[in-house]
């Protein structure tokens, strides 16, 4: 029973508690991009792995991506497709932090202001960690979800 | 010889004489009568019996003389066993001719009691296809009484029984005459009566013959009826048709009919040759129906009645009938229905006969088999306006059912389209789906770029620096000697961080984002001729142009950018610092 208990609690409520922070962190995250795109736009190519061409494209639909997927998620609305977008957006974030520190690039982090502090391993075991937190979200239902709404609604239908 | 001329002139003589007394009569009693006083003296008979009869009828008369009264009053009551007696060969000799005259001897008769005693001379005849004669006559007087039985042959001479067949002849003769003119007679007496008979039944016959042609009358005023109850369907219209044929089939000046419905309290009246005196009213109509019912001495309604009332006049009197009633009949369809036909007097102001109030009732009986018809149509009809009513909103309702059950139908599908949908979004909304990746992405990108459109502060999707053409190049080498023979500056272009970190020994960090103010502050003092040699770009940013861009802006004559900046200058040894 009580083994049921902490199965629920790590598995299905950590998972809740989860979705809520990274949607919550990535909808935060999102609006500073949304309302300066030319700094969002320099911190990507201070990262100097994206082409120049695709810089600017880049740093207009990412904070919208970042936005609807933290939507989507604190709503609970395609749950495993969000999840799995932003473990894909975390893990070329790590990526990129990783690569960077490797190449000693004195840049910010970018990923919430302009004037954030300065890169480093940290940030590879932040983004790592928030990683983790959507792969786990990824593999793990979660109530509170707006669609359990829509199957409980189909079986009223149905019965 | 002269005594046979004289018998025979005296035969004669009495021949004459008889013939003469009987030619004038006619009653065939009197010609016996006559007969017998006038034979019995030549033929010196002291008794004669003369008898004629119907031998079929066993019938006739008896003519004595003679004899005493006693006798002959018994002898005329044995006539029957005298015709019995001495006529039976008329059953037998079919032969035996009409005149025929046959001499019975009273040894031959079985039956001498029959006559009184001393008829000697039996003689039978016939005198006609229905009459025989009989004749006796005896004792004569020229007989012999002391001796008896000296001959009867010789009872009649010769001449004698000559004069008696001639006197027979005679009697014959005047007989069959005066049964001649009897028949004649009784003829004309039966022909009198039988024109009598005729005359009686001629004024008979003419009498029925206008009955007949009064009840031909009828009966083709009738047979309009009919035809033209057959076209009407309402009660009303009946009455009217109804009453106008029977006035005129019976020759009545007015009349009134009447229908009463008790469960509707409803009254149908019809009037002619007369004013409507408010029977059109429920009441008086209902008490006129049942004054019309208890004189009608009928005991209970019976569906279908229709009896004739006795003393219409009186027993309708006060019910408020506008004339004299000479004729009524009360007649009932069922318990509910009832009415009255009234007549007035005929025009003739005779009374109607028994036989035309039984026509008159005959009449009613076919009136309720119209209007039983007519109310039978208005109900069938009412049924049948409401079976058709029903019917319509059954179709309507059939319709609506159809196009309901389309509808359901239709909504079923789209529930099902709907079950299904949600069945598949609840399923995707379990899975990863490639499909809402692509939706999701895409939603960026057009919100991102929508943004950037309607924002102020928005960004070019292409760098600008490749919508320019680019600056004059230096290379590293060129870039140093230019520096140290012309006192070029080199300018870094990177952000601070990255010229923090390495730059090129004596380079300014003048920034595309801080050009202005570090121009201002930097190189507002620098002549326009001194070459400016500009590096820092990567694989995302070409600030290094953006920066030679600003300056040529600025009119700055020499404004070059080192060939693969700063890696290059590095490469070559060139110093940076730190």
């Amino acid at each position: 029973m009580s083994k049921d208990i902490w199965r629920a609690v790590l598995g299905r409520w950590l998972a809740l508690g989860f979705r809520f922070y990274l949607g919550g962190v990535f909808v935060y995250a999102s609006v500073y991009k949304i309302g300066y795109a030319a700094e969002f736009a320099e911190t990507i190519a201070s990262y100097q792995i994206v082409p120049a061409l695709g810089v600017n494209a880049l740093a207009l639909a990412l904070p919208w991506l970042e936005l609807i997927c933290g939507a989507l998620l604190v709503a609970g609305v395609r749950v495993r497709t969000v999840s799995a977008i932003l473990a894909a957006l975390l893990a070329v974030f790590c990526l990129a932090v990783a690569v960077n520190l490797l190449r000693e690039t004195p840049i910010d982090c970018g990923c919430f202001h302009t004037l954030d502090e300065r890169m480093t391993w940290m940030t590879l075991v932040r983004d790592l960690t928030w990683l983790a937190m959507a792969i786990h979200v990824f593999f793990f239902d979660s109530p509170l979800a707006l669609e359990r709404r829509y199957q409980s609604t189909l079986k009223e239908i149905e019965t | 010889m002269r005594q046979e001329l004289e018998r025979k002139r005296l035969s004669l003589r009495v021949l004459l004489e008889t013939a003469q007394e009987l030619s004038g009569i006619l009653q065939p009693r009197k010609i016996m009568e006559t007969f017998l006083l006038t034979a019995m003296g030549p033929l010196g008979a002291m008794r004669g019996v003369a008898v004629l009869a119907r031998p079929a009828g066993c019938e006739g008369m008896i003519l004595s003389r003679g004899l005493p009264p006693a006798e002959a009053e018994a002898l005329e009551q044995r006539l029957p066993d005298i015709c019995d007696a001495y006529f039976p060969y008329r059953d037998l000799d079919a032969d035996f001719r009409s005149s025929k005259i046959r001499v019975i001897r009273r040894d031959q008769t079985q039956v001498d009691s029959l006559l009184p005693r001393g008829m000697d001379i039996l003689l039978c005849f016939n005198v006609d296809e229905d009459h025989c004669g009989l004749l006796a006559l005896g004792p004569l007087l020229s007989r012999d009484e002391a001796s008896p039985d000296a001959g009867r042959d010789s009872a009649l001479e010769a001449d004698a029984s000559t004069l008696l067949h001639s006197l027979v002849h005679l009697l014959i003769g005047a007989l069959r005459g005066a049964l001649a003119v009897n028949s004649i007679r009784q003829l004309s007496v039966d022909l009198g009566r039988k024109n009598d008979r005729l005359t009686e039944s001629l004024a008979s016959s003419q009498s029925i013959q206008r009955g007949l042609d009064r009840r031909v009358h009828q009966l083709a005023a009738t047979n309009e009826l009919a035809g033209e109850l057959a076209h009407l369907r309402e009660v009303q219209a009946i009455l009217d048709s109804f009453l106008l044929t029977m006035l005129g089939a019976f020759s009545v000046s007015c009349g009134l009919v009447l229908l009463l419905d008790r469960a509707e309290r409803h009254v149908d009246l019809a009037v002619r040759g007369a004013p409507d005196t408010g029977l059109s009213g429920f009441g008086a109509a209902d008490a006129l129906v049942y004054k019309a019912f208890t004189a009608s001495r009928v005991h209970s309604v019976e569906p279908l009645t229709v009896e004739p009332i006795n003393a219409p006049a009186l027993a309708l009197a006060g019910s408020g009938l506008p004339f004299d009633c000479g004729c009524a009949v009360y007649f009932a369809l069922d318990n509910e229905v009832q009415g009255v036909l009234a007549l007035g007097a005929t025009l003739s102001g005779e009374a109607l006969e028994a036989e035309d109030v039984q026509m008159v009732r005959a009449q009613v009986g076919t009136l309720l088999g119209y209007v039983l018809g007519a109310r039978h149509l208005a109900t069938i009809t009412a049924l049948n306006n409401g079976l058709q009513r029903r019917n319509e909103e059954l179709t309507r309702t059939v319709n609506e059912l159809t196009e309901a059950r389309q509808t359901i139908a239709l909504l079923e599908r789209a529930g099902e389209r709907v079950r299904s949908f949600l069945h598949a979004e609840a399923l995707r909304s379990k899975r990863f789906s490639w499909l809402d990746c692509g939706v999701i992405l895409v939603a960026a990108v057009l919100l991102g770029f929508l943004f950037n459109l309607a924002s102020p502060g928005g960004v070019p999707l292409v760098p600008e620096h490749l919508r320019r053409s680019p600056a004059q190049t230096v290379t590293a080498q060129k870039a140093r000697e230019l520096q140290q023979s012309e006192g070029a500056l080199m300018v870094d272009a990177r952000p601070q961080a990255f010229f923090d970190q390495r730059h090129v020994r004596g380079a300014a960090n003048l920034t595309p984002a801080l050009f202005d103010m570090v121009y201002l502050m930097r190189f507002a003092q620098v002549p326009l001729s001194t070459p400016l040699i500009i590096y820092g770009s990567n694989i995302s940013r070409r600030w290094d142009e953006d920066v030679a861009a600003k300056l040529l802006a600025r009119e700055h004559e020499r404004v070059l950018v080192l060939e693969d900046g700063l890696p290059a200058w590095v490469a070559r040894g060139y110093p940076v610092e730190p």
